[in-house]
């Protein structure tokens, strides 16, 4: 009795696992073989509309500065692009920098000062939006370096009236800081390179990641605008307006670098916060979404719920692997049988290949080759990222206060010290 | 950015190889079966494991019998004093890894995943009836060496897919294929002959971790390391 109710236990595991597998071998193929579609990337000219750029600023004296000055920058019309950071409650020197900024570019940059309030970017963003005009709100965090053209990118696909919010691709540029900084370059670059683009390939769920990218006033104001009680404002939006009828678009050309944490524990804490507030977005929105609204496809629904429940899958796999222990303890796994030896190790070669194969062709189709031999230390990353997230989702399902994010929980930053480049993470040539 | 284009005939190349590469493995199974087994004797003595070499046929869909060698080798369960130095060592080890340094953290969540499953083998011997434990050392190096061989029969497929289709000539795509069959082909016996001498000296304590982290895992990390460094290789095209 107690065998079978754990052999089907495991059964339904792996059949999840198998999902995600399946899914990973599709993107990854996809990638190599599928039509590439980015239909927005060779707009060069248009009547450019007004666009207002929000950067959330929380003592970030050692970045600000260089995001403003790449910010006015931008090949953008000036006359139609405001700059507008948001400088919640600093107790460094962010707002005096951001008013020097302001004396300095009448206009152009418009800084918001909040002194009140909940605390955390989607609160800063969820005040200071509805301020300001614009077709378009750009969203950046001020650790980030955008290109010169980065703007007029992200905001090309806006010239399409279904589309209601726009991803770029986030390229770390403090690659050579520690072997934990290279394997999250190996991470992102399979993240977008091969997730993302592939979901926007195959019309799925490109997801709007919250910084490098934006969102049309209008459609955020009709869907009620920025919530400020989660930890992942960008993954709430992004159901929010896929729910709404909206189309997210990714565009992989559409690159900005990112400082990636450099220690592990900088790294847990971003793991785990990552996952509280993707699974405050899973438990929000998986029902409306499996309700299916009549103007959504299968497939987008079905890779919608996926995405919704990726970061679920690492405390199932950990349950997976306790119940498989407990099986092999009571001899219910076979180490015999031609059948059951082929079964064993097909799950256990392909489904645990399966990441370590779209990462790699990420990096191939990159153009840069070298780092993929690091390719199995990223087994030290998963494990990590497995007990980091496992960690967060069991403190979110049985602490008896759920954390609210009425604080900043930022990643440190590390530029304005020895840091590398930008130009480190540039060196990435797309072909 | 433009994805890979790959021609028809790559394609069919590379599935040709795959599935061509597979069937060579097949027959050429019992043959390398035959040189494991002779391995086996050969290391058998002087590592102290008498007992001798067995070997195990396997029908495939009634196509072929597969022989797997394997250590006739006893290895009972765990007596007290044993139980007791694990114990002690998991909990030194255990404290060790609280000391180490932040970038240690994989490390230490890998060690202290090893003892959570070295202390459920403690449990289980400690607590479960004697003769319960459902495996036995010849059985279980059976096993070990019979999922080394689905292993070296499904790689080339794998290749086909996940490497062949890449711009990398093909004279690297083989020399990477033979590299790692061959690396396996030594790897597999010498690693369940590891397995056998832990087991042997140690006894049945030591079998579930050694199966469930040191061993398909060790292959799936062997074929990533192999793969990585093929993947790292420049295309045909001399970009990268």
């Amino acid at each position: 009795m107690i065998a079978a109710l754990l052999v089907g236990t495991l059964a339904t595991i792996v059949a999840v696992i198998l999902t995600y597998t399946i899914r990973h071998y599709t993107f990854t193929i996809n990638r190599l073989v599928g039509h590439h579609r980015q239909p927005y990337v060779d707009i060069g000219v248009a009547d450019w509309p007004e666009v207002t750029v929000l950067v959330p600023a929380h003592n970030e004296e050692r970045v600000i500065g260089g995001m403003l000055d790449a910010l006015l920058d931008q090949d953008y019309p000036a006359d139609r692009l405001t700059i507008v950071p948001i400088n919640d409650r600093s107790t460094d020197a962010t707002a005096t920098i951001v008013d020097a900024y302001a004396e300095r570019h009448p206009g152009r940059i418009v800084p918001h000062h909040r002194t009140n309030g909940v605390g955390g970017k989607a609160a800063a963003l969820r005040d200071a939006a509805p301020r300001f005009g614009g077709l378009v709100h750009l969203v950046f965090d001020a650790d980030y370096l955008p290109g010169r053209g980065l703007v007029r990118q992200l905001v090309a696909p806006f010239l399409d009236p279904e589309v209601g919010a726009v991803m770029g691709r986030v390229v770390p540029h403090n690659i050579s800081r520690s072997l934990l900084t290279r394997l999250l370059d190996l991470e992102r670059s399979g993240g977008y390179q091969v997730d993302q683009q592939a979901r926007m390939n195959l019309r799925l769920v490109p997801q709007y990641g919250g910084t490098v990218g934006g969102v049309r006033r209008t459609a955020v104001e009709a869907v009620g605008g920025w919530s400020d009680d989660t930890l992942a404002e960008d993954t709430d939006m992004t159901y929010r307006l896929l729910l709404a009828g909206w189309e997210v678009v990714y565009q992989n050309r559409s690159e900005c670098y990112e400082e990636v944490p450099e220690n592990w524990p900088t790294r847990i804490r971003q793991i785990m916060r990552w996952t509280q507030g993707h699974n405050q977005a899973l438990w929000r929105h998986w029902w409306p979404l499996f309700k299916r609204p009549g103007h959504l496809r299968r497939g987008l629904v079905f890779d919608g719920l996926l995405l919704l429940g990726v970061f679920a899958v690492g405390p199932l796999l950990l349950l997976g692997w306790g119940v498989a222990i407990a099986l092999f303890f009571m001899g219910v796994i076979p180490l015999h049988g031609f059948l059951a030896l082929l079964g064993i190790t097909a799950y256990g070669t392909l489904g645990n290949f399966a990441a370590f194969f779209e990462v790699a062709t990420a990096a191939r189709l990159d153009g840069t080759f070298g780092r993929i031999r690091l390719l199995p230390f990223l087994a030290f990353g998963f494990l990590v990222s497995l007990m980091s997230v496992s960690r967060a989702t069991l403190a979110q399902l049985f602490l008896p206060r759920p954390r609210q994010p009425r604080e900043w929980d930022k990643t440190e930053r590390y530029r304005g010290g020895n840091g590398s480049s930008p130009a480190d993470g540039a060196k990435r040539v797309q072909r | 950015m433009l994805g890979m284009a790959i021609p028809r005939d790559r394609i069919l190349v590379a599935g040709l190889l795959g599935i061509g590469g597979a069937v060579a493995v097949v027959a050429g199974l019992n043959p390398l079966a035959e040189l494991w087994a002779r391995g086996f004797e050969l290391l058998a003595g002087p590592l102290g494991m008498p007992g001798g070499v067995g070997t195990q046929g396997t029908s495939i869909l009634g196509l072929l019998t597969l022989q797997t060698p394997f250590y006739l080798l006893e290895a009972g369960p765990p007596d007290a004093a044993m139980l007791r130095l694990v114990a002690v060592l998991a909990g030194a080890i255990l404290v060790a890894t609280m000391a180490l340094p932040p970038r240690f953290v994989p490390l230490r969540y890998f060690l202290r995943f090893l003892i959570l499953l070295q202390g459920i083998s403690l449990g289980y011997f400690a607590l479960a009836p004697a003769g319960s434990f459902p495996y036995t050392l010849p059985s279980y190096t059976a096993g070990l060496i019979g999922m080394g061989q689905v292993v070296l029969v499904i790689l080339p497929v794998i290749l086909a897919v996940t490497y062949y289709l890449f711009d990398i000539s093909w004279g690297r795509k083989l020399l990477l294929t033979a590299l790692l069959l061959g690396h396996l082909a030594v790897m597999i016996p010498l690693q369940a002959t590891v397995h056998a001498w832990l087991i042997a000296r140690g006894s049945l304590l030591f079998l579930p971790p050694l199966f469930l982290v040191f061993g398909i895992l060790v292959h799936v990390l062997v074929f990533v390391a192999f793969y990585g460094w093929g993947m790292s290789w420049p295309s045909t095209r001399g970009s990268g």
